[in-house]
């Protein structure tokens, strides 16, 4: 199992500083709150959670784009995170991203041809004749044409956009794809054109995907494992069919059960959470949930909850599935 | 007809942009009953928005205007209403809900403050009562300490709780119509379950009618009574709610509902509609959807279908022609 | 779609964006106005010395103080005798060398200090915009007049004494720019994509800040020109007996209660230039960038 990971992700915490004036102690923001999990060859990893949760700034730092504040990130055994830069921007042609905003994410001066040139410029991969090439194929496999070569990216709709820049970080042949909200700004009759997109080209490929989203029936469709996260934390980990069958922690459940109904008939029998997600910045005591959720015990306020195996391959963090004795002795002694 | 609440007949809409003029809306029919939740569907550029905004009297003057049709609210034609007139019918009459709270929502005003702007226009009530009324609907939107809230400024709120003072605002004076613009779009999961609960409750307390505008078919299956679905200023479908998930005629309605992930096998290649939503200015002659319809044939290109009706099922395209093709 | 057919594409959008310019100009009337104006300065000052009826340094005194419309002189003479209309035409020139001289030379200065501030941040950023704060709190011509005084007089040293007060607007305003492009998130995907820091300065940001500098260089040659009248007409700047609007102001000033056309038409072209220059700008700025468009 161990060789299987193409990435893994250890203890990775991400912290920022808020100053709050002269004389005010700062802030610390915990964006990510040592989290763990690893990703492996050729499965798509899927974070789920609300805004706020931490998930974007998960991929980002792991990518480098941010720095982390702790924690290693392996990346084919060797640590992303500790190389020095230049090496960082070499290995960027194995690792890359595509970003929600399809308006955002694309330079609006370059025109389609520039921007597919440039990670093979930057690179130093092919002849000129072959790049070319090369960005024609790209743009055919993404279900675009040589006819837009020379268009600048303001005159494409917002799922072509999408298709540019999944075409910009297929064209290196990477190994691993971060995939940041890749369709939840595009229209409904267009989502499901790139997630067959993606689909494809991660079998054409052979692409290993981290697929960040709030979108669950996505998520369900696309993934074969997800991880949850609350307030910076990982809350549960499982393979997709089984966590969608049988989530364990109540967020999770709560999460799964909140997700709009696809047919007027159906029932769903619906936790409601009440209140709103705490302030990252001034985030509950013990277990993060415990303000929101219908389960808590009074132990769920002062200890936090570690990360227990409920099932095959299938992690949660919830005092519903710990002994609580031991932990509480546990933690005295830790304290 | 008198349990009808709001008629919208043929209604065209022309936009003046910098490079000329564009549609956003062509021929848009519907009619909306007392007590009903209407789900208006549609994707962006289908010109949802822009009716909803027109039934307020909300589109800006000098680059819009109404080149067809009427709008008829409990029997009198709006359309032709003075700027007075639609102020004395906003906010008292018909209320709106919006996307984003926290832009509609004034940076610089309390929330007592706010929500007591209504009540100053359109009702007569001393201060002490306008300040109860204002308590007791945002205890009814599920606000704690609403005693307290009143003093503070939305940016002190979370995004849910601001749309629930969008809600308490839009509910002050009890209005007999609630048009509500993608009220949970910019919300999180657990928050949109939360609100979508809270607006069914307040809609059967109050005894309201609904017109509400989303692109989530999930949020209409929650919510809507019927359906009016949009596709590029037109509307292709207009459906009780279960006949249009069991038995929908057009195939945009059609497509939408294959292309959702709940409806394809895991990992297997979703059913999608192929092309682009249309630009207003690429709009033409025939059918809007036609250049995306996996149906469409030579009358498509050429004619704007009319509606066909099977009872209360609505759909404009040829296919549904009674004596075929 | 082959080698040529793209070819041809190319010049078809260079043509059509040529029409687009002129098609956008056409519907404001502001905008056309100013780009008038902007015509006519230019072609004055290339052809004016063919234009003018008479020498502008031809002073024979014998004709001084002619009020317009006598003996062939329109607007009249100066207490030389020369004729106004012609020194006016000439002096176009200056105004418009010094206004675009200077734009070019403050926006360079300023364009390279705001984006080192904006791009690189920190302890750079601190002190260039601390000499930025520091120079804009000194008046305006106070400031040229001081710089002019050190360095002396005469065209080239007036340009670079306006250059050195007013490069601090292009710093403040490129930097801000800067600061939010560096936010954007196709900057944030040239970084994911492994383009270096240099490369992302020059194919991402510099591009994208051309527009700004261009409205707000259209912007400032307006507030050039009258800062080098007004530089002038306190017999700093451009010295006589070469025409130029200041200095005609400056020695029609005593002159002021008895012949009024003296510093009447010179005062007249400034504004009129200056309005339309700011006529262009404004416009410019509302097409190019309707985000800044004030409401």
């Amino acid at each position: 199992m161990e060789d299987n990971n193409l990435v893994e992700i250890k203890n990775l915490k991400k912290y920022y500083e808020i100053s709050r004036g002269l004389f005010k102690s700062k802030l610390i923001v915990k964006a990510v709150d040592d989290i763990s999990f690893s990703i492996r060859t050729g499965e798509t990893f899927a974070l789920v959670g609300e805004s706020g949760c931490g998930k974007s700034t998960t991929g980002k730092t792991l990518l480098r784009l941010t720095d982390a504040t702790a924690g290693e990130v392996k990346y084919k055994g060797e640590n992303i995170l500790s190389l020095p830069y230049d090496k960082v921007r070499s290995l960027r042609s194995e690792l890359q991203m595509v970003f929600q905003d399809p308006y955002a994410s694309l330079n609006p001066k370059m025109t389609i041809k520039q921007i597919l040139m440039e990670p093979l410029r930057v690179h130093n991969k092919f002849t000129p004749e072959e790049r070319m090439q090369k960005i024609v194929d790209i743009l055919e496999i993404v279900g675009l044409s040589k006819a837009h070569l020379n268009r600048y990216p303001s005159e494409f709709s917002g799922g072509q956009r999408q298709r540019i820049g999944i075409a910009r970080a297929v064209i290196l042949n990477p190994d691993f794809i971060v995939a940041d909200e890749p369709v939840s700004a595009l229209d409904v009759s267009v989502q499901s054109q790139v997630i067959n997109l993606l689909l494809r080209l991660q079998k054409e490929f052979g692409l290993t995907y981290l697929f960040i989203s709030h979108d669950l029936s996505v998520v369900e469709h696309m993934t074969d494992r997800v991880a949850v996260m609350y307030l910076g934390k990982i809350v549960e980990t499982a393979a997709t069919e089984e966590l969608f069958a049988d989530p364990k922690h109540p967020y999770t459940q709560a999460l799964i059960s909140a997700v709009p109904v696809s047919h007027p008939s159906e029932e769903r029998e619906r936790i409601v959470l009440t209140g709103d997600v705490p302030n990252p910045a001034n985030p509950p005591s013990g277990c993060s949930f415990h303000t929101r959720c219908p389960f808590a015990m009074d132990i769920c306020k002062t200890i936090e909850p570690k990360l227990k195996q409920v099932g095959n391959d299938h992690i949660a963090s919830c005092h519903l599935y710990t002994e609580h004795k031991e932990e509480k002795e546990d933690a005295i002694i830790h304290s | 007809m008198t349990d009808v609440l709001l008629e919208i007949k043929n209604l065209g809409i022309e936009f003046k942009t910098g490079e000329g003029t564009v549609q956003p809306i062509r021929g848009v029919d519907f009619f909306l009953k007392k007590g009903e939740t209407l789900g208006v569907v549609g994707e962006s550029g289908s010109g949802k928005s822009v009716t909803s905004l027109t039934v307020l009297g909300l589109l800006p003057e000098k680059t819009s205007k109404i080149v067809s049709g009427s709008i008829h609210f409990e029997d009198e034609e709006i359309t032709h209403y003075s700027d007075r007139q639609y102020r004395k019918l906003r906010g008292n009459d018909i209320s709106m809900i919006f996307q984003e709270p926290m832009t509609s929502l004034n940076p610089v005003f309390t929330i007592g403050e706010q929500l007591s702007e209504p009540l100053k226009r359109h009702k007569k009530m001393s201060k002490k009562q306008r300040e109860k009324a204002i308590v007791d609907v945002l205890k009814q939107v599920g606000i704690p300490r609403a005693e307290q809230i009143i003093d503070e400024y939305p940016h002190q709120l979370s995004g849910g709780m601001r749309q629930r003072v969008m809600i308490s605002l839009a509910l002050l004076c009890e209005p007999k119509l609630l048009i509500c613009d993608e009220p949970t779009t910019a919300l999180d999961v657990t928050i949109q379950a939360q609100i979508l609960k809270l607006m069914k409750q307040v809609k059967q307390d109050k005894d309201m009618s609904m017109l509400f505008i989303t692109h989530d078919l999930g949020v209409v299956a929650e919510m809507c009574d019927r359906v009016v679905v949009m596709y590029a200023g037109e509307i292709v479908e207009v459906a009780e709610i279960n006949e249009l998930f069991d038995n929908p005629l057009h195939p945009y309605t059609k497509g939408l509902l294959a292309s959702l992930p709940t409806n394809n096998d895991r990992k297997s290649k979703l059913y999608s509609i192929k092309g682009q939503v249309p630009r207003p200015n690429e709009i033409g002659e025939g059918c809007a959807f036609a250049n995306r319809c996996p149906f469409a044939f030579d009358k498509c290109y050429a004619k704007t279908p009319p509606a066909f009706s099977e009872g209360d099922h609505l759909s404009k395209c040829w296919l549904q022609q009674p004596e075929g093709r | 779609m082959n080698a040529t057919e793209v070819m041809d594409d190319q010049i078809n959008k260079k043509t059509s964006k040529v029409k687009n310019f002129f098609r956008k100009l056409s519907r404001s009337w502001t905008g056309m106005l100013g780009f008038g104006i902007i015509v006519l300065l230019l072609f004055l000052s290339i052809f004016g010395e063919w234009i003018a009826p008479y020498d502008p340094m031809d002073a024979p005194l014998s004709k001084g103080l002619l009020p317009p419309m006598t003996d062939g002189h329109i607007l009249g003479t100066d207490q030389l005798g020369r004729d106004i209309l012609s020194r006016i035409i000439v002096g176009a020139r200056v105004s418009v060398i010094i206004g675009v001289a200077t734009a070019v030379l403050a926006g360079l200065i300023g364009t390279i200090v705001g984006v080192i501030a904006g791009y690189f941040r920190g302890w750079v950023d601190v002190v260039l915009m601390r000499i930025v704060d520091v120079t804009l709190s000194f008046p305006f011509i106070l400031l040229v007049l001081v710089i002019n005084a050190i360095i002396g007089t005469g065209l080239t040293n007036i340009i670079i004494s306006l250059a050195v007060a007013g490069w601090v607007i292009f710093a403040r305003v490129i930097r801000s720019e800067v600061l939010a492009l560096r936010e954007k998130e196709f900057i944030t995907a040239a970084i994911a994509t492994g383009v270096s820091k240099f490369e992302i300065l020059v194919r991402h940001i510099l591009p994208n800040i051309f527009t700004p500098i261009i409205i707000l260089a259209s912007l400032q040659i307006g507030t050039y020109i009258i800062a080098e009248a007004s530089v002038s007409f306190l017999g700093f700047g451009v010295q006589p007996p070469e025409p130029a609007w200041g200095n005609m102001l400056n020695e029609g000033k005593d002159y002021i209660f008895s012949s009024w056309w003296l510093i009447t038409f010179p005062g007249i072209a400034i504004i009129i230039t200056a309005l339309g220059v700011n006529f262009f700008g404004d416009w410019l700025r509302d097409t190019l960038d309707p985000d800044l468009k004030g409401e």
